[in-house]
């Protein structure tokens, strides 16, 4: 064999190779709100957010989009360290042509010496990033700028770096736990935001105006706060500093003075700007008895507020054009219809009291209209709700089958000793449904899957054309 | 500190280590390879000495003086004997050399053993001995490179080597490092020729020797260290156990020590095969075995050929009558049984092989004519599988000693093992409560019977898989490669999920 083909086969194993082990390691990996960044076509988006958790949970660019036509991805990572924001951003502009880039500064004041369970973190900031040599070039990064920071043994070897670059050596043993959702690419695209639902009252942060130079904050946070600022100027990108507000654990002053400090000094710097968000919350209209998911993250109903008041500051303050009417971003539009389909899913999957659930069903017009609603009773009983006649159905029998579909009642049977049974289709889907109170006998089968399996009561089927699943059982 | 088999995982695991089966390795042994055949042929010799001395440093660099020392003693024993004009004088030499060899093993590897062991001693004489505070660590392969020295020397004083006059050159020999940390004891009238005559760079050879590691690999990292977590988790609570549990993960133990130590001497040798070197095969199918003595000519042939050649031979062999003949035995295994480890189960465990072969001796006659007397005709399937399956019991029992923290473990061990019935663990899924959940204790199953095919068929010429795999087309083949570098890379034990256990005989 000669010298050519032996190094042929061996650059085409080797390619071979790299391919079925990109493939396993994002079957195995977990996945985070970073890794759709890369759907995003190449220099489409015009604004890009990075910090923590505070921004993933707080900023939905969905909602940007639909309010005020702001194309952009949230590229926030749970408890990333400041220096890392540098990296992130220059792993952004490698694929973005950015008009606004928004950072939140939460983190840094933070030490990673700190950090808890440092090996996890650094592969969720790590895994979901595309490999690329600028992949490689922020692992670096990260162990000369923290390793000796971190009192952690297992951050001071050359094996983490292998394990950062090679991450099946961390996930491979998840075999085990694989599902079929495993095996797909994220479906719903969010473009970075993660809502976390719970209502949790927290108390309302007072927070002090006292200034501490930065100079006394870690070394790399700092050369990475003037370092993004020369790769915005460099690259002629607006950089917008914020701080998201988050709750006082106990009674004593949120300690700003960091904060403070930067908003001082950034006056003086241009095309950087600072919106520290404590000072705007009565115009937020934040309630921390609702708003919150714990003291420091937002929930939805936070995040709503958040979004659409960072949004009207960007709309005001900086020249974004609004893409909502541009067909380059028409998937922008389907991707907004997901999410509130999902969203909706969502909502009503969390609801647990029926009548709010049923509330729901009768107000959420928006979603309810992409979806097929199949109502099904076996119950001597009377289920009474205001919200059935509302909705426009009458269940008041022992048997009853109805179909709500795109928001309007296209069946709607009842009887009270005779077995009902009907079939109906969902585009090409067949659904075949049954209410038998004496055989005790109630099914809903979507493309031959049974949905309720012989529920007494009234069972809702709810399935959702957009998503193209079901999306959300019942029992009333 | 005396080595037990607890020890041998905190002593060499760390993540320093370079380990055939370590991230570092993957990037280190390709870049050894290339430059090897890429410098001349007369400099290739300098840089595996350069490789083997970093790769030994990665665990301890202090490590490379006693490597050192013991390469120097070699080297200087050699030339002497070679210059020596009388055979007394070449005896004295090799006398000298071996024993600062030995001592140097002694010293690191059974200082504390000795001195644990005499001090109680003297105490019941009313002796007072100050015990010496040793923190000494035991340097990986020791065991392995004071035999290849030795070996050297004897062939040497032998007449069937020639000297070495290359200091570098016997330096390599002794440290070659893909045979430093585990073995196999490679000799060195097959060696150091090798080592003078670097072989081109050929594709067929290099493949080979690529798939011999992929399967030491799938041996190391699939089956022994899978078997390792229900082992340990066993052993460690033995008294919680009963019956088939126990039997469970003795079985358990006898697969992982296999595939452990086979899987490192495949890695080995495969890795020695892409640089050119063929060296000799360390197993052959040792649960194969129809008797104790034909386990021992399977099971680590290097090790059992240095103890025939330079122990056995020495001692008078079974030239000097049948009593001398059974006390040389028992000899050479206490002596085996020492070398795997300073501490007294090592000792039973050798001795047990001992009293094994010199009862199996006796016995023969009997048998053979309780054979003929009840006319079981010795030459079926059906008689073979029978001496396979009593051999194979033998070599268990005598493991639990090997692998029991001490003597009196190992004893207990087997009563709680005879001293319960309990087959429902097998389907009221208590099975799975021993470590090793349903899911990989599936795996482990699957592997090993994937390793009793493969190992059913190796050595045969009407079967040989390598070459049917050669045979076939090249999408069939590179599907092969691909389904087992993946089903190892998935399936392997390592990473922080696992705290993976080291190669046991590192520690050797």
């Amino acid at each position: 064999m000669t010298k050519r083909r032996i190094l042929l086969k061996i650059e085409i194993f080797v390619l071979i190779f790299a391919v079925i082990l990109g493939s396993v390691t994002f079957i195995m990996m977990y996945k985070n709100n970073v890794i759709t960044f890369y759907d995003e076509p190449e220099k489409s988006l015009d604004v890009v957010f990075f910090g923590t958790s505070h921004v993933i949970n707080a900023i939905n660019p969905l909602q940007l989009y639909n309010s005020y036509g702001t194309v952009s991805y949230n590229f926030a990572k749970h408890a990333e360290p400041f220096l890392q924001t540098y990296e992130s951003l220059k792993e952004v502009l490698s694929h973005q042509k950015l008009k606004l880039v928004v950072i939140d500064l939460y983190f840094i004041p933070s030490k990673v010496k700190k950090w808890q369970n440092a090996r996890s973190r650094a592969h969720c900031l790590f895994d979901n990033i595309s490999f690329s040599f600028n992949k490689l070039e922020m692992i670096s990064d990260f162990f000369e700028g923290y390793s000796s920071n971190i009192d952690n043994i297992e951050f001071d070897t050359i094996y983490n770096r292998w394990e950062l670059t090679f991450p099946i050596y961390f996930y491979h043993s998840n075999w085990k736990e694989l599902k079929k959702n495993n095996f797909f690419y994220p479906v719903l695209l969010t473009k970075g935001h993660e809502p976390r639902r719970k209502v949790e009252s927290q108390k309302y942060p007072i927070f002090s105006t006292n200034r501490e130079t930065i100079s006394k904050l870690e070394k790399g946070n700092i050369t990475a706060f003037w370092k993004i600022i020369d790769l915005c100027k460099k690259n002629k990108i607006k950089l917008l500093f914020t701080l998201i507000p988050y709750a006082s654990t106990n009674d004593s002053i949120l300690d700003t003075k960091y904060f403070n400090e930067i908003e001082y000094l950034v006056k003086s710097i241009p095309n950087v700007e600072y919106l520290n968000l404590f000072h705007e919350l009565d115009k937020i209209n934040l309630d921390f008895s609702k708003d919150f998911y714990d003291w420091s993250h937002v929930n939805p109903s936070g995040a709503q507020k958040i979004t659409a008041h960072i949004g009207k500051y960007i709309k005001e303050h900086y020249d974004i054009p609004d893409r909502r009417l541009d067909p380059v971003y028409a998937k922008w539009n389907d991707d907004y219809k997901l999410y509130v389909q999902d969203t909706f899913a969502q909502e009503l999957n969390a609801t647990k009291n029926s009548e709010k659930y049923l509330e729901l069903l009768t107000n959420k017009k928006e979603a309810t209209n992409n979806t097929c609603i199949f109502v099904v009773k076996i119950s001597e009983k009377n289920i009474n709700s205001k919200y059935f006649n509302y909705l426009g159905i009458n269940v008041n029998t022992n048997n009853c089958i109805t179909i709500i579909d795109e928001g309007k009642v296209v069946y709607n049977r009842v009887a009270s000793d005779v077995p009902l049974q009907h079939e109906y289709k969902i585009g090409r889907l067949p659904v075949k449904l049954v209410s038998d109170v004496k055989g005790k006998n109630s099914s809903i089968k979507i493309d031959g899957i049974e949905q309720i399996n012989n529920k007494s009561g009234i069972t809702v089927v709810i399935y959702d054309k957009l998503l193209k699943k079901v999306s959300s059982v019942r029992s009333l | 500190m005396y080595l037990q088999f607890g020890k041998n995982f905190e002593d060499t695991h760390s993540y320093k280590t370079m380990l055939f089966n370590s991230i570092p390795f993957l990037f280190f042994f390709p870049f050894v390879v290339l430059v090897y055949f890429l410098i001349p042929k007369n400099w290739r010799w300098v840089w595996l000495l350069a490789a083997s001395y970093y790769f030994y440093m990665c665990w301890n660099p202090l490590y490379a003086f006693i490597l050192l020392g013991s390469t120097v003693i070699t080297y200087v024993g050699g030339l002497l004997m070679s210059r020596a004009d009388n055979a007394f004088s070449k005896k004295v030499i090799l006398g000298i050399t071996a024993v600062l060899s030995i001592a140097l093993l002694v010293f690191f590897k059974y200082g504390s053993f000795i001195v644990d062991n005499v001090v109680p001693f003297f105490n019941i004489l009313h002796i007072r001995i100050i015990k010496p505070e040793f923190d000494l660590l035991l340097p990986v392969g020791i065991s392995f490179y004071t035999f290849r020295s030795i070996s050297y020397l004897m062939d040497v004083y032998r007449g069937d080597v020639e000297a070495e006059k290359s200091f570098g050159r016997v330096a390599l020999y002794v440290s070659f490092f893909l045979q430093l940390a585990a073995g196999p004891i490679e000799r060195a009238k097959n060696m150091l020729p090798q080592i003078h005559n670097p072989q081109p760079f050929e594709y067929e050879r290099v493949k080979n020797g690529l798939l011999l590691m992929l399967w030491g690999l799938f041996q190391k990292l699939v089956i022994a260290d899978r078997c390792a977590i229900l082992v340990n988790h066993v052993f460690a609570d033995y008294e919680a156990y009963r019956g088939f549990q126990i039997l469970t993960a003795i079985l358990f133990f006898a697969v992982q020590i296999y595939c452990d130590f086979a899987g490192y001497s495949d890695m080995a040798i495969g890795a020695s095969m892409v640089l050119g070197f063929s060296p000799k095969q360390n197993f052959n199918k040792p649960y194969f075995a129809t008797s104790i003595q034909d386990f021992w000519r399977r099971w680590h042939i290097s090790l059992s050929s240095w103890f025939r050649d330079y122990l056995y031979i020495p001692l008078g062999g079974n030239r000097k009558g049948q009593v001398r003949k059974y006390l040389n035995v028992l000899i050479v295994f206490l002596v085996s049984g020492l070398w795997h480890g300073a501490a007294w189960n090592y000792i039973i465990w050798g001795a047990l092989h001992g009293i094994y072969q010199i009862i199996g001796a006796l016995t023969l006659p009997f048998r053979e004519k309780a054979h003929s007397f009840l006319k079981i005709n010795t030459e079926t399937f059906s008689f073979r599988l029978y001496q396979q399956l009593v051999t194979f019991c033998l070599v268990c029992i005598a493991w639990v000693f090997f692998r029991a923290p001490t003597a009196s473990d190992g004893v207990n061990i087997l009563w709680n093992m005879v001293r319960e019935w309990n087959p429902w663990i097998f389907t009221d899924n208590s099975l799975f409560n021993l470590g090793l959940e349903a899911k990989n204790f599936r795996v482990a199953i699957f592997s090993i019977a994937v390793l009793f095919i493969v190992d059913l068929f190796r050595n045969d010429d009407k079967m040989r898989l390598r070459s049917l795999l050669s045979q076939q087309g090249i999408i069939f083949r590179w599907f092969v490669y691909f389904a087992a570098l993946f089903f190892i890379i998935i399936f392997g034990i390592y990473g922080p999920a696992y705290d993976a256990s080291s190669f046991i005989y590192a520690g050797f």
